[in-house]
């Protein structure tokens, strides 16, 4: 996933993430796989008027945006959907960075320079 | 059955105008549409899961609402597709794996009612039928502007067609209204058609693209384009064979009043 947007008033990864998908990625950080209705349960006690076609539609937007993936089990149950992230934290986390760092060599390549050299200094 | 009447009523211009040659060939061209559309579709087809008891709790809960609806030879499959939808088509009812995701047990089992409702009122038979009718209705004004010649004619014909859609229209969304009414008559939760149609409706509100399909189906505007990621929400639609979700709610609400008081 490749952030087109930093928000510099937000925290964590709320500055790349709409809030909701955030809370999303936060809890499949946690628990690798999951269905929409675990994530939709976990959240509803936090958001008690969250829908569960919100909750399916930003899984959907998560998978599109690369950050999730979405297979079918077979397993107990029937058919149901499964999402698994794609991506750790950590490496997205990384991923932002270098292309916050891109973004700022190519525009303002000297300022950077200058300010990473000032940063290393103290 | 008011969409026929403009159908007539082409048949009998075609008689005026060419006789019996033109009536004949109203009758084949007709035909050949239906025949088409029956081929067709018997020949494709998404590829579906029945609805077994590994499916748990809820394929016991269906096969359950089955029986109470009287409905015999009817079988429930599951479609791999991410998008809440339902539909029937002929003794079958189909439910993607993505309306499972959106909606609770009981809001499943008021879309599989309001499915049972179409089969219950023939409705897999008719709207099929009124799809490939409607393909006529618009063929045939230009079959009878080559014919004729006249220009005069098509026009004349045209504006049966345009009555046929209107008529359809009306029909359809009447059908809708009947086959809610069965499902809540026969939900143990009446209420659940009314949750799962209000479910449905934030997901059409939040994103959408659209389709029309010839079975009868829950979605009003969904529509789906291949097996494609695209949506997209209809500007003006003429003639919605669906009403929308907020009239079939306010004619649920009244209904299932009228239900708890005879309780």
């Amino acid at each position: 996933m490749e952030p087109h947007e930093f928000k510099l008033t937000e925290d964590g990864i709320r500055a790349v993430l709409p809030p909701l998908e955030a809370e999303i990625m936060e809890y499949m950080w946690r628990a690798r796989v999951a269905t929409a209705g675990q994530v939709y349960e976990h959240l509803k006690k936090a958001h008690p008027d969250l829908r569960r076609s919100t909750i399916s539609i930003l899984m959907n937007r998560l998978c599109d945006k690369g950050l999730l993936s979405r297979s079918v089990d077979h397993g107990r149950g029937g058919m149901r959907y499964v999402y698994s992230v794609t991506t750790s934290r950590e490496e997205f986390e990384r991923k932002v960075v270098q292309r916050i760092l891109d973004a700022l060599m190519s525009n303002f390549r000297e300022a950077t320079y200058a300010y990473l050299s000032q940063m290393r200094k103290l | 059955m008011r969409p026929l009447l403009p159908l007539i009523t082409a048949f009998l211009i075609a008689y005026f105008f060419a006789g019996r040659a033109g009536f004949l060939g109203g009758v084949i061209i007709l035909v050949s549409v239906v025949f088409l559309g029956l081929l067709i579709s018997a020949l494709s087809g998404p590829e579906l899961v029945e609805l077994s008891e590994s499916f748990g709790e809820i394929a016991v809960r269906i096969k359950s609402l089955v029986r109470r609806a009287g409905l015999k030879g009817v079988s429930v499959y599951v479609l791999e597709d991410y998008l809440p939808n339902a539909y029937s088509t002929g003794k079958k009812v189909i439910l993607s794996l993505g309306l499972f995701e959106v909606l609770d047990e009981d809001e499943v089992l008021g879309v599989v009612a309001h499915e049972l409702g179409h089969i219950r009122n023939r409705d897999t038979l008719l709207f099929p039928l009124l799809a490939y009718f409607r393909i006529f209705a618009f063929v045939f004004p230009f079959v009878m502007w080559a014919f004729t010649g006249s220009f005069l004619t098509f026009l004349l014909y045209m504006t049966l067609y345009i009555w046929f859609e209107a008529e359809r229209s009306r029909f359809l969304k009447g059908r809708e209204f009947r086959a809610d009414d069965f499902a809540v008559r026969i939900l143990d939760v009446p209420m659940s058609l009314k949750y799962a149609l209000e479910e449905l409706k934030n997901y059409e509100d939040l994103m959408v693209r659209v389709k029309k399909g010839i079975n009868p189906g829950i979605e009003p505007k969904i529509e789906r384009h291949g097996r494609g990621r695209t949506y997209r929400k209809p500007g003006i639609v003429f003639f919605p064979t669906h009403p929308s979700y907020e009239e079939r709610i306010f004619r649920i609400v009244p209904l299932l009043e009228e239900l708890k008081s005879r309780a």
